[in-house]
């Protein structure tokens, strides 16, 4: 009989028990397998949507915490451009929008110029994109067109204005399809905000070599650029993969998911624990019989970790299972429908197992450490 | 006679208590005093006396459960307190056998009596298996080896706490009130078993009991009161109760 059976056998032993302690660990893994999940999901969609522009840098007002109140003139783009290392410049400006009557809020619509790489490089898969002779035109996403249940020639309503849908296009991913795009200075008029965009989006000249390097080389000299008065234009510039992943809404989301999985988690390992404390204490007598037939202390401590380690295992494999349906019920949510790739990666399901060892151990060191200091003679005297 | 412990009779005795107290930590219970005894290699001794007497403590000692307050416990000429894996000896030198059996019940017999080899000399889980099996069979219960302790009779289950405490080829078995749970049919089956053990394999058995039965089958029965040793030659047979137990307070003299 291999160790390992012993312990198989003790958890077993109170079967209800330690099937609800392990559904109770099932839910706060997929709760924290799906949230981190939802984060790094909205990280590499929105990395994936710049990489679809070919954008390499993006630039913002300096110390904005949240790319939507970056608030710069239009006319910095024609000072990017002249950088050297610089091959195109898309001045863009995005706000959120709703669509009160289909419960679709917070919908990113971009303002961009017709003729910039941004609007070309838009995947039309019905209609066209929008050109400068356009007044009152959109495009929409292809997921926020099937939204609204519209198609190219109808009319939809945004911010109390009519605004007839030129073309659809189907965006890099999930994110992408659930957005709207139209002329720049349309979306200024609209949002009463004139002249003004939240941030530049930068391609580099492809023979200067890595990207990155270039971007490091470059940053210094946009924030170097100032205005005809000679004081600093305030402007900072990032990588795209760099301004994504300190994005406010990469941030917060990942700070929400880590927030409440460690909540889960730490109610989970309080069931754990009570699990395993109640295991120990009825079992105080057999475990000093056992230390009385000679097993160490550090065995006695490997039985009940074992127990703790077995439970958590199955619940954590059990929540990884549940996790992708999870994702899947988020991803349809209306509020976040079109925002979330209902996908389980290998670093979710990684950061799952490590939850559940973590688990494991949180819940199961204090029992194990009172089953080890059990004395025999102390347990057997009450026989 | 309660022999004198010395260095020249070391090898001859399997334990030797040397004027051994025992006061519990709250300063106020001496559970024994001034203790002397040894036991030979291969005795059979029972230890009785009345409830509270030491029985458990000095079982525990004689175990290496517990530590003296003072004097000294040796076990083959070495004191207990010198040792320092005493997890090690109490797994390769002692068994124990429980009034309540302390088996696992998830477990089967055949499992319940691997569980001290975790410890033992080192043997792979084929020869646990083939050595538990052949315990088992040894105590009778080859037909039960895949049943749990909830579907033996008590007997049965005390059997496999004495395959369980031969394991690891203890020389020495402490039973404390092995047939304390059995009917008169099974503690005599367990005694036979008992007389046997010690009669082939000439195991070192020390068992505390409250019964003349179980007694009168041991070679040698030391005898406590109140935390002290009756001479050998004033407590006797004679101080058992004939039709089974020792009686509260008996006519025994402390020294």
């Amino acid at each position: 009989m291999p160790f390992d059976i012993v312990a198989l056998k003790n958890v077993w032993r109170r079967p209800t028990r330690s099937v609800l302690t392990c559904i109770g660990i099932a839910l706060a893994v997929a709760t924290a397998v799906a949230l981190l999940g939802f984060a790094s999901g909205l990280e590499r969609s929105s990395l994936e949507v710049y990489g679809a522009h070919g954008v390499d840098m993006v630039v913002l007002r300096s110390g904005v915490s949240e790319r939507l109140t970056s608030n710069l003139d239009e006319r910095i783009a024609e000072r990017l451009a002249a950088l050297p290392a610089v091959r195109a410049v898309n001045p863009s400006l995005t706000d959120l929008i709703s669509f009160g009557d289909r419960s679709l809020i917070g919908i990113p619509v971009h303002g961009w110029p017709a003729d910039r790489f941004a609007v070309a490089t838009l995947q039309v898969i019905d209609g066209r994109r929008v050109s400068d002779r356009d007044r009152a035109a959109v495009m929409l996403g292809q997921g926020l067109a099937a939204g609204l249940n519209k198609c190219v020639g109808d009319e939809v309503e945004i911010e109390s204005h009519q605004f007839s849908i030129v073309g659809i296009y189907q965006g890099a991913n999930l994110l992408e399809n659930s957005t709207a795009v139209m002329r720049l200075p349309e979306l200024q008029e609209l949002m009463d905000r004139p002249r003004q965009v939240t941030e530049f989006q930068l391609q580099l000249h492809d023979n200067l070599g890595d990207a990155r390097r270039v971007a490091e080389l470059l940053r210094p000299q946009i924030a170097a650029l100032t205005n005809a008065q000679g004081k600093p234009l305030g402007l900072a510039a990032m990588a795209t993969e760099e301004f994504v992943t300190g994005s406010a809404e990469v941030r917060m989301a990942q700070g929400m998911a880590v927030a409440t999985s460690l909540i889960a988690l730490l109610i989970s390992s309080i069931s754990v624990l009570n699990t395993m404390i109640m295991s120990v204490f009825e079992r105080t007598q057999e475990i000093g019989a056992l230390r009385a037939i000679g097993w160490r202390r550090s065995r006695v401590l490997r039985m009940v970790l074992g127990e703790s380690c077995l439970l958590s295992a199955v619940g954590g494999l059990l929540g990884i299972g549940v996790a992708w349906p999870c994702i899947l019920l988020l991803s349809r949510a209306p509020a976040l429908e079109g925002f979330i790739r209902p996908e389980l990666s290998a670093t979710a399901v990684g950061e799952g197992l490590m939850l559940t060892m973590l688990l494991a151990v949180a819940g199961g060191f204090y029992p194990a450490y009172r089953a080890m200091r059990i004395a025999p003679s102390e347990a057997l005297r009450y026989e | 006679m309660n022999n004198p412990p010395s260095p020249a009779n070391a090898e001859a005795y399997l334990l030797q208590v040397r004027q051994v107290s025992r006061v519990f930590s709250d300063g106020q219970v001496s559970a024994l005093v001034d203790v002397s005894l040894s036991i030979r290699r291969g005795e059979y001794a029972a230890i009785v006396g009345p409830s509270g007497s030491g029985k458990s403590t000095l079982l525990n000692l004689l175990g290496a459960l517990d530590r003296p307050t003072h004097g000294e416990v040796l076990f083959g000429g070495r004191s207990l307190s010198a040792i320092r894996d005493i997890d090690s000896l109490r797994a390769c030198q002692i068994g124990f056998v429980f009034q309540s059996f302390h088996l696992l019940p998830t477990l089967s017999a055949l499992e319940n009596v691997q569980i001290p080899m975790f410890e033992g000399p080192r043997r792979s889980p084929s020869e646990r298996i083939r050595k538990a099996q052949e315990l088992l069979t040894i105590v009778g219960l080859a037909r039960r080896m895949h049943h749990l302790p909830s579907q033996m009779s008590v007997g049965e289950r005390q059997r496999t706490a004495i395959a369980r405490a031969l394991a690891n080829d203890p020389p020495l078995i402490l039973a404390d009130e092995p047939t304390g749970n059995l009917d008169s049919h099974s503690g005599s089956a367990i005694l036979d078993l008992f007389d046997s053990l010690h009669r082939e394999r000439h195991v070192t058995l020390v068992v505390i009991t409250h019964s003349s039965d179980v007694a009168q089958r041991a070679e040698r029965i030391i005898t406590l009161h109140d935390g002290r040793l009756v001479p050998e030659n004033e407590s006797g047979r004679e101080f058992l109760h004939p039709q089974g137990h020792v009686p509260a307070v008996s006519n025994s003299t402390s020294p």
